[in-house]
């Protein structure tokens, strides 16, 4: 064998690739996720606090302070993002009572708890903080008022993912009944997931048409032929749902299936030996052993349910008024409308919202579920 | 005479054996799923015959049989194949194209990272991170603000931080390991895009490429790159060490390693993860929104725009989402074997 | 080639688990690693294959220093406990895929594969892949892929251990008529001193990640180093029992054994192999014990008896009979016991 340095210098920068591999390897999706993350997100934490000018030739850029913010949380988009509030009434105020109440209770358990830390009481005053907020958001507009985009955005991410959730796991425990055909539901219900989210707006326009659609008898033998639901804010709301629901439902099906099935077998035929029933295997043996996969699965749907834009933006354009528009797509419109800090400063309250409620629920249902697990 | 009768009740609620399940739960079991198995398929029935209906058979109400209640037509398909021909095919062609490139660059990307992040320890000193934010912070003030040349700035910030991190930056005790690297780049993904495309769109105005395929394809590089680490990560911490060192010792290098041991193992994974990828970037609307406007133009925009035109045209707009789904379907067809067990292992120790 | 370690240590984190660890081993011998599981063989292995970084001392390979060398750079060959077979290759792409990595060209690879294969009778399993393979062949897989090129040294780590009895025995002799014909410098490791005893020119014997002795197999038995070495080796195991140096007689409870030369002395260990030690009528014997419980094996009986409280092993006649509990008297030959140091563990010479 040669002595090192006599080697060729191809061979030495094969040999310094194979001692920098390290850095070979990530740079690659570091630098990408500077690019594309990190350096936008701190462009449009400064373009928020600015306005676009047009200006000739291109446009200009005037720092305006907080002005966007103040302008959506308490000026003239305030019905925009958080919507028209009603004035509380005593069964509003005993409902923020009670989570208020309910909120606290939590936050002074964990304190009284041994192994507090600095960031666990940082992010359970933030994540409580924000918690309360909401639902004083969420009374003041569902009761009386009209809700903005955020109630809205909302809505389709707790309805959406835990309706999609509950299908999701209900088809997969049918599914993983010893029964014939189960190949052919599992590979027809993955369908939905490869249809493109704009085409479902339009499908299920066509679908929920009240004259040319497959239902029109239907409608026009309960009395509802001339019903336009596209005018009615919450049927408006619930086709949007609706279209959502069965785009991902298959998404939570597939993956609990494939988690329930690989489940230990023979702790499900020791329990049915002794005795347990349907509904205590699945409380005793499938929840704990599926648990950290539905963790899982339920996070990365609420990470996507929060920009949700599609289906809002081509089923009901947003509409009525701004009954079914979404933060994204709020943002969305601000940008046509040349509104670009506006647009970076719903945005920005997009991803504050989404990732307290991310972190939240990892911290929280997340590391549970893990640590439930066998 | 009530005795028989209660026996057959029994019987229809009792299951014969351990492993199969009474007659009348399986009659329940099979409704529900088929309910769902309608709920599913009706949809896409009625969007592939009104692909095929006149527009007269639309508007008179509905008919659901093909031949029966309507005389199937081509006549929309032949609108869009042959009469829209090129407006049809050039978008088609940009999905095609974007899709699969920003597929093929995401997973590899990312499949160099997961791995990198499963068998390379990693330090990051926490004073260097916050010294990076810092500098990117300013070059970004300098740039937007005091209307310094970007490329300029760019460069200066770079050597800056470089001297920094490899003077100060080494006195610095505290650092991150491969967990917290981890965790940023999947955090990445909870950013929604509205946030970066204002920015991103900037970016590419300066660089000239707004409208370009190019832009597409890293854009949906780096908003996908996350999934994929975090799917790939599974899949490779369950290769065993054993043979990687084999070959370690027996002369490959370490790309050699990651490409003839690695890859090929973490092929069901690999395969699954392209997929979902795959149908991420085939379906991606928002930011195709934002960057392209006439000559990338991508399919997700031109069905969208059908209803602007002449209010909605169904059997066009159902032929558009046929030949978007197709392709689409027939990737997962071929891919089908590995896609359960994919999603699985990537989601069980997320 | 020759392989040299000098003051070798490894720690991971603040946990030492090889210490000063120096070993000069000769060209074409093989040398046996043994050492109780955990003691730190593989990790001492995997320093000379260049997996684990070296924390103090020097490695070398021939009269290069190898200590900072990448593995692939060092020209070893390493067969692991788990064999290590790439999973997704042939037998033949498996045994030859160190070749190819050396840019060996098709037809000089496919000769050698051939012929390596042929060494561990492997000839018609070629077009196999390993999930088709019993357990005896896929170690010979691993074999023939160290042997397809001519490293400096073989790195063998336990690869017997996943065999079962029958195949591990004909594989012993195999290996070792193997590395004779070769003879290419070899360490092994294993835990079974059966294998170590029966392969190596010289053993090295490890315990706690400090090696205590290196010497022949027989020396090791017949001699060994210390109390740690004495008790390791050898099934069943060495003797020992406490007692003090008098007037040239080692007098312990229950009887005296007559040393003569050795220097008077009180606190040491006396010990003696169990076929070392004959049993004999109560009254006239060097020792006095109790019979505990008798084995037959079919050519001989192991009797354990109690001797001062403590247990003692002999190997008996296999006609050989005696009641548990009845007295019996063990007479042991003087000039094959050996003594110990009661505080050092250390032989003493006499
Ligand atoms: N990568 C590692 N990190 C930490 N400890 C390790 C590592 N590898 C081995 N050890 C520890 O070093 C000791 C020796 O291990 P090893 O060399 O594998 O022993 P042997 O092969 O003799 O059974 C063990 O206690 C083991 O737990
Ligand atoms: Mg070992």
């Amino acid at each position: 064998m040669p002595p090192s340095g006599a080697r060729g210098g191809r061979d030495r920068l094969a040999e310094w690739l194979d001692r920098n591999a390290g850095k070979v390897f990530i740079l690659p999706a570091v630098l990408t996720l500077l690019a594309f993350a990190l350096f936008p997100l701190l462009v449009s934490a400064w373009l928020s606090l600015t306005r676009l000018r047009l200006a000739a030739g291109g446009f200009s850029l005037e720092y305006v302070g907080w002005l966007n913010f103040k302008k959506l949380f308490f000026g003239s988009q305030q019905y925009h993002l958080l919507g028209t509030f009603d004035r509380l009434g005593a069964t509003d105020w005993s409902i923020v009572g009670a989570v208020l109440a309910l909120f606290l209770y939590l936050f002074v358990r964990y304190l009284l708890r041994p192994g507090v830390s600095v960031v666990g009481v940082i992010g359970r005053s933030i994540a409580f903080t924000v918690a309360s907020a909401l639902t004083v958001l969420l009374v003041a507009t569902l009761g009386g008022g009209f809700p903005g985009s955020l109630v809205v955005t909302l809505f389709y991410v707790f309805a959406g993912v835990s309706i999609q959730f509950g299908l999701g796991l209900g088809l997969a425990l049918l599914c993983s009944q010893n029964i014939t055909g189960r190949n052919l539901f599992r590979i027809v219900f993955f369908l939905p997931l490869m249809v493109t989210p704009v085409g479902i707006a339009y499908m299920f326009r066509m679908l929920a048409d009240m004259h040319k659609g497959p239902f029109a008898h239907l409608w026009a033998a309960l009395g509802l032929g001339e019903f336009a639901w596209a005018s009615d804010p919450w049927t408006a709301r619930l086709v949007v749902l609706i279209g959502d629901t069965w785009q991902w439902t298959p998404f939570m099906f597939i993956v609990l299936l494939a988690a329930i099935e690989s489940q230990p077998r023979d702790q499900m035929e020791a329990a049915r030996i002794d005795g347990a029933g349907g509904w205590q295997i699945f409380r005793d043996i499938t929840w704990p052993s599926i648990a950290p996969v539905a963790a899982t699965v339920v996070l990365i749907r609420l990470i996507e349910a929060f920009k949700i834009i599609d289906l809002p933006n081509v089923l009901t354009n947003g509409g009525p008024g701004i009954a079914t528009e979404s933060l994204t797509l709020h943002a969305f419109i601000a940008w046509r409308t040349q509104d670009l800090g506006g647009s970076a400063a719903v945005g920005y309250t997009l991803l504050f919202v989404a990732t307290v409620a991310c972190l939240s629920f990892f911290n929280f249902a997340g590391r549970k579920a893990r640590g439930a697990a066998p | 005479m009530t005795i028989p009768e209660r026996t057959l009740l029994r019987r229809l609620f009792t299951a014969q054996d351990l492993t199969s399940m009474a007659p009348a739960a399986k009659v329940v079991v099979y409704a529900l799923l088929l309910s769902w198995l309608m709920v599913v398929l009706f949809p896409l029935y009625w969007l592939f015959i009104t692909s095929f209906k006149l527009p007269v058979h639309v508007n008179d109400g509905p008919d659901f049989l093909p031949f029966i209640d309507f005389k199937p037509s081509g006549h929309a398909w032949r609108y869009i194949f042959v009469e829209l021909g090129n407006d049809t095919l050039r978008p088609y062609l940009s999905s095609v194209i974007v899709a699969s490139c920003s597929t093929v660059l995401c997973v590899l990307i990312g499949a160099f990272a997961a791995y990198a992040l499963v068998r390379i320890q990693y330090r990051v000193k926490v004073g260097n991170v916050a010294a990076f934010l810092l500098f990117l912070a300013g070059t970004v003030y300098v740039i937007v603000n005091l209307g310094a040349p970007w490329p300029v700035a760019a460069a200066v910030a770079s050597v800056l931080f470089v001297l920094f991190a490899t003077s100060v930056g080494r006195s610095f005790q505290r650092s991150l390991g491969n967990d917290d690297i981890l965790f940023w780049i999947i955090s990445n993904r909870i950013l929604p895009p509205v946030v970066v495309v204002l920015p991103v769109y900037l970016m590419f105005q300066r660089l000239g490429l707004l409208d370009t395929h190019v832009a597409l394809i890293a854009t949906y590089t780096a908003i996908n790159l996350p999934i994929v680490v975090w799917l790939m990560r599974d899949f490779f911490a369950g290769i065993p060490v054993d043979l990687e060192e084999s070959a370690q010792i027996d002369g490959a290098s370490r790309f050699r390693i990651f490409f003839t041991i690695v890859l090929p193992l973490g092929r069901p994974g690999l395969a699954a993860t392209s997929l979902l990828i795959l149908i991420l970037a085939w379906n991606e609307y928002l930011l195709a929104l934002f960057i392209s406007t006439a000559d990338a133009q991508t399919m997700p925009m031109l069905v969208a725009a059908q209803n602007a035109t002449r209010g909605p045209q169904w059997w066009y707009m159902s032929v558009l989402i046929v030949i978007m789904i197709a392709p689409i379907v027939l990737t997962a067809a071929m891919l089908q074997r590995h896609i359960a067990r994919g999603l699985m292992v990537g989601a069980i120790k997320g | 080639m020759r392989v040299r370690l000098a003051n070798v240590r490894k720690s991971f984190g603040r946990h030492e688990v090889v210490r000063n660890l120096s070993l000069d081993i000769a060209d074409g011998e093989l040398l046996v690693l043994l050492g109780a599981s955990g003691c730190g063989k593989t990790t001492a292995l995997r320093m000379v294959a260049g997996l684990e970084t070296v924390t103090a001392g020097t490695i070398e390979i021939g009269d290069r220093d190898v200590t900072h060398v990448l593995p692939k750079y060092r020209n070893v060959a390493m067969v692991f406990q788990s064999y290590a077979l790439y999973p997704h290759m042939t037998v033949a792409r498996n045994i030859g895929y160190p070749l190819k990595l050396r840019g060996t060209p098709a037809a000089e690879l496919d000769a050698a594969v051939r012929s390596a294969a042929a060494k561990v009778h492997l000839e018609e399993l070629l077009d196999r892949y390993p999930r088709q393979l019993s357990g005896g062949q896929r170690q010979r897989v691993a074999l023939a892929r160290a042997m397809v090129r001519t490293p400096s040294v073989f790195l063998m780590d336990e690869p017997l251990s996943n065999l079962d009895a029958k195949l591990r025995s004909a594989m012993r002799a195999e290996l070792k008529r193997l590395q004779s014909d070769l003879g290419v410098t070899t360490i092994y490791v294993t835990h079974d001193q059966i294998e170590a005893m029966t392969l190596a020119h010289r053993v090295a014997v490890m315990d706690g990640g400090v090696l205590q002795q290196v010497a022949p197999p027989k020396e090791i038995y017949d001699e060994p180093a210390n109390l740690l070495v004495a008790r390791f080796i050898g099934a069943p195991a060495m003797n020992i029992v406490a007692g003090a140096m008098e007037h040239g007689v080692f007098r312990l409870r229950d009887g005296a054994v007559p040393l003569g030369g050795a220097a008077p002395r009180a606190s040491l260990y006396l010990g003696f192999r169990p076929e070392d030690a004959i049993l004999a009528p109560a009254d006239a014997a060097m020792l006095r014990a109790r019979i505990y419980s008798t084995e037959m094996t079919g050519n001989e009986t192991i009797v354990t008896c109690h001797l001062d409280g403590e247990p003692v092993v002999v190997r008996a006649d296999k006609d050989f009979e005696g009641a548990p509990d009845s007295a019996v008297g063990i007479d042991l030959d003087p000039a094959k016991a050996v003594l110990f140091d009661r505080d050092t563990g250390n032989r003493i010479r006499r």
